[in-house]
């Protein structure tokens, strides 16, 4: 396994990427990572990182790019609006076809990172399927949870939030700006994702969907269930894993990567 | 059905959380952060739970630390909500 390394251009910002390639036998088909944002893109890295390699030794190459002001990747988020993170696709998906000769390239994105895949494979050509691993649907369910999210850690540190969520918009309307988990997030990045809903977006152009949902939960999530309509309408070919294992971007300690890798590895063959 | 609170509750928070403890082995007075490695996201993870079981909404005004500090203090809560 060939693990390398490198910065793409992604308009003005340089954007690290790590490529993983098989020593031989290369398929031709390249998976682009898209990662989930904040805490959860720290928690996630590992698996990832091991997945990438689990799809070396089977023959694939996948590319893990750091979006704009994330990772190692250059720039600051209050700068940046999710669009910006679709042009950074864009920039790998570029790089991955100068490398290669046709890659079939699938997007796989986990969480946020699931929300941007599919906004930018129905907007754009040349993706072969997508993994959606516990995508967020709605971008206002997301943020909500989010300045949850960030409340309960505030309860947790100082015995008392020092705001609420409702005194949380409110900061972010007047200042413009809201610190989370030490990033700084400009109000235009949450209207972008306010706007975010699939239910809303047309997915027929897609082929072929893997759907990954980690929960104690034995059946499928109501928000989920949007999706599988919408795939069922677009005639979508999509397939559901139901996983009742803890969500590898949730885990504070060494996440277990086994069963979602033995996953997308099936669905690959 | 008041009196399994404390049951029900052990059992959905080992369950949401995949730990790896009987339910039973759980105790009401012990804290959740400090014996059973409770953190934020599952707080949160929680909350969602007692919510769908007992069809309550827990606004962010009433969520105070001391309300999740034990399965006990978890299960008054939940009583208070009922009333």
């Amino acid at each position: 396994m060939i693990q390398e390394p490198f910065f793409i251009d992604g308009g003005g910002a340089r954007l690290y990427s790590v490529l993983f390639m098989p020593e031989k036998d290369f398929s031709n088909k390249v998976f682009l990572f898209c990662h989930p944002l904040f805490e959860e893109k720290k928690a996630s890295h590992r698996v990832l990182v091991e997945l990438a390699r689990k799809l070396a030794d089977t023959g694939h190459a996948s590319l893990m790019l750091d979006l704009r002001a994330c990772g190692d990747s250059e720039g600051n988020v209050q700068d940046f609006i999710p669009s910006n993170w679709l042009e950074d696709i864009r920039s790998g998906m570029s790089c991955l076809q100068k490398r290669f000769q046709n890659p079939r390239i699938s997007l796989l994105g986990i969480r946020f990172g699931a929300a941007l895949a599919v906004q930018f494979a129905t907007r754009e050509h040349g993706i072969e399927d997508l993994i959606l691993i516990d995508p967020v649907v709605q971008g206002q369910a997301y943020l909500n949870e989010v300045l949850q999210q960030k409340y309960i850690r505030e309860m947790m540190t100082f015995g008392e939030a020092r705001s609420d969520v409702d005194a949380m918009s409110a900061e972010l309307g007047k200042n413009g700006k809201l610190d989370i988990d030490g990033t700084m997030i400009s109000s235009g990045f949450f209207d972008e994702v306010k706007a975010i809903d699939i239910e809303r977006q047309d997915l027929s152009s897609l082929k072929r969907m893997l759907l990954i949902q980690q929960s104690p939960r034995k059946s499928l999530l109501p928000v989920y269930e949007i999706i599988q309509r919408k795939c069922h309408d677009g005639n979508v070919n999509l397939e559901i894993s139901l996983l009742t294992v803890p969500p590898f971007w949730k885990a504070v300690d060494m996440a277990d990567s086994e069963t979602v890798c033995k996953t997308i590895l099936a669905w690959c063959r | 059905m008041d009196e399994n609170i404390e049951q029900q509750i052990k059992e959905m928070i080992v369950e949401r959380l995949f730990l790896k403890i009987k339910p039973q082995d759980m105790e009401n007075d012990k804290g959740l952060i400090d014996v059973y490695g409770i953190d934020s996201f599952n707080i949160m993870e929680i909350v969602v739970g007692l919510e769908e079981l007992y069809g309550i909404t827990i606004k962010p005004g009433e969520f105070k630390l001391s309300n999740f500090k034990t399965v006990g203090t978890i299960a008054e809560f939940v009583r208070s909500k009922k009333k």
